[in-house]
Parts: C-alpha cells; sequence; structure tokens
C-alpha cells in the first residue's frame, strides 16, 4: 500500500509506464492461474472431486495430503502477494468508495473462502467442492476486472 | 484521497489471508518432515532402516531458494506497516523485524547442516522455524491492533 510514494497516479511517465507493465503481468498471473488450475485439478466439479478423492472407475488415486498442502500453500501465497498489489494500486485510482469495497470485499473475501472450501472438500464433505470452483473463479474474475479498472484509469484519464 | 478505512479493510483481509498461509506452512512442516529433532534430521540425511534417501544440495537449493525470496518478500510487505504505527517502541520494531529475518534465514539454511551429518541443526532447524512461526503471530496481532485504530 505504501510502495505507491505518489497520490496522483499521472505524476510521471515512468510510473504510469511501471503500473501499465506490471497491471498486464498481473493480468497474465490471473488469466494463466485459471488455465493451470483446470488444468491441475480438472474443468469440471467432477473431475476436481476425482483429483482431489480419487476415482476407482477411472483408476484414479486421491491427492496425496501433502501435495495438497504443497499446492495450497505455493498458490495461497502467489494469490495474495498478486490480489493485495493490485487491490493496493485499487486504492489509488478514481472510484468510488462503495465500489471500491465490493471489489476489495469480493475478491480477498472469495480467495480465502476459496482455499478453505479447498480443505472443505478434501476433508469435510464433497458438496465444498462447488464453493471452491465458484469462488475461485470469482477471485479470478475480480482481479481481471481490478486490473482492467486499473488500465482503464492509467492509459485513458 | 485514499480511505483509511478501505485501507484498513484491505489490512485486515491480507491479515486473515496470511494467517491461513502459516497455519499451511506449520502443516507442511509437520507433514513432510515430522517434529521431532530425529524425524526432521532422517528426512534430510537419510535413513537406510526407514528406506528414506539423503537430500542432495541441488534438492535442497530448489525449496531454499523459492523461500529466500517469499519469506524475504512476506516479512517486508507486512513489517512495513509496522512503520506507520506507534503500537510498539521503534526498538522492539528493530528487534522483531530483525529477528523475522534472522529466523527465517536460520530456519532456510540449517538442512545444509543436516546434510553433512549434524544433528544439530536439526535442533536448530524446529527452533527457528518455531520461533519464525511465532514472531510472525506477534506481527500480525500488532498489524491487526494497528488496522482497527486505523478503521476507527
Amino acid at each position: 500500500m505504501k510502495f505507491l510514494l505518489s497520490k496522483d497516479l499521472h505524476a510521471n511517465a515512468n510510473y504510469i509506464l511501471l503500473l501499465s507493465f506490471y497491471t498486464i503481468m498481473m493480468l497474465l498471473y490471473f488469466i494463466g492461474d485459471i488455465f493451470y488450475m483446470g488444468n491441475f485439478f480438472g474443468t469440471s466439479f467432477e473431475e476436481v472431486l476425482s483429483t482431489l478423492k480419487g476415482n476407482p472407475d477411472e483408476f484414479l488415486e486421491p491427492l496425496s495430503l501433502l501435495s495438497l498442502l504443497e499446492h495450497f500453500h505455493i498458490s495461497l501465497f502467489l494469490a495474495i502477494l498478486a490480489l493485495f498489489t493490485t487491490m493496493a494500486i485499487l486504492l489509488r485510482i478514481n472510484l468510488m468508495f462503495v465500489h471500491k469495497k465490493i471489489i476489495i470485499i469480493l475478491s480477498m473475501g472469495t480467495l480465502l473462502l476459496s482455499f478453505l472450501c479447498l480443505f472443505g472438500t478434501y476433508f469435510v464433505h464433497d458438496i465444498f467442492v462447488y464453493g471452491f470452483v465458484t469462488l475461485s473463479l470469482a477471485w479470478h474474475i475480480t482481479g481481471i476486472y481490478s486490473l482492467i479498472l486499473i488500465l482503464k484509469q492509467v492509459w485513458f484519464k | 484521497m485514499i480511505s483509511t478505512r478501505l485501507s484498513s479493510l484491505l489490512l485486515l483481509f491480507a491479515i486473515s489471508l496470511i494467517s491461513v498461509q502459516l497455519i499451511s506452512g506449520i502443516w507442511l512442516f509437520v507433514e513432510k518432515f515430522g517434529i521431532l529433532p530425529s524425524e526432521v534430521f532422517s528426512f534430510f540425511a537419510g535413513d537406510e532402516e526407514r528406506f528414506i534417501m539423503a537430500k542432495s544440495i541441488e534438492g535442497l537449493l530448489e525449496t531454499a531458494v523459492p523461500h529466500f525470496i517469499a519469506i524475504s518478500t512476506t516479512i517486508f510487505v507486512y513489517a512495513h506497516f509496522l512503520l506507520f504505527t506507534d503500537i510498539i517502541s521503534v526498538h522492539k520494531k528493530f528487534l522483531l523485524i530483525s529477528a523475522l529475518f534472522i529466523t527465517s534465514l536460520i530456519d532456510i539454511a540449517s538442512p545444509f547442516g543436516m546434510i553433512y551429518g549434524y544433528e544439530l541443526f536439526a535442533y536448530i532447524k524446529i527452533l527457528a522455524f518455531w520461533c519464525f512461526e511465532l514472531l510472525m503471530a506477534v506481527l500480525l496481532l500488532i498489524l491487526f491492533q494497528a488496522s482497527l485504530r486505523l478503521s476507527d
């Protein structure tokens, strides 16, 4: 949050350049991560369940706890870093207070809940898979939406 | 103009998320290495009776190098908020930040001692790991208190 020392996004041409490239890279992260997650867990509720809990019909072994924890640990760190810095930039752009508040709550809240639902699916009940898939898509989409808003302000103000 | 209420909201979410991250780190540590120094030592130095291969330097580097950047970035991002709060004194901030970096450094580097057969480094790693987790919890508690003050 305090990394962005200037309060005016357009105060410096290099600042715009820096923000533009960072925003584009983050966009690629959010879009790429959707594909990565689809590749790792599967692209439907059934596939995600098969990956996590195994499927005797398809001779699929369940994901080991160690693999799940390693995935969880790395993915959560990257997601926190990406969303936190994106939201820190979002705070600096001209948007209505309520709009910013909804974006922050939606993105950070769904990120937190999606990872909790992942554990819920693995340990508690299959029903959590719906939460995991939907909320994962939600925080990715909110992140992408925020970055588009940032780019729009940086480039077209 | 940046709203302090929105900043504190974002900080509260960030604190919650990194807390989950720390818990997953503890769980991963216990699941992967074990709790006892002998288990941690066996994981890195190998154990013929339990058919555990000793880790190579390349294997250790694969874990250590990403952790250097991930942990230092995490400490930097979260600890820099301490500079904007007066909940603890400047001296205590200095101690907390130094201790966070030093314990994480010892935690990451100690497996290199174990692969050369020094069991002492298993004790050092466990001590450094738990100290780091405890210090992060202290840091997050301070930031939590600061963000609540900010939102008032």
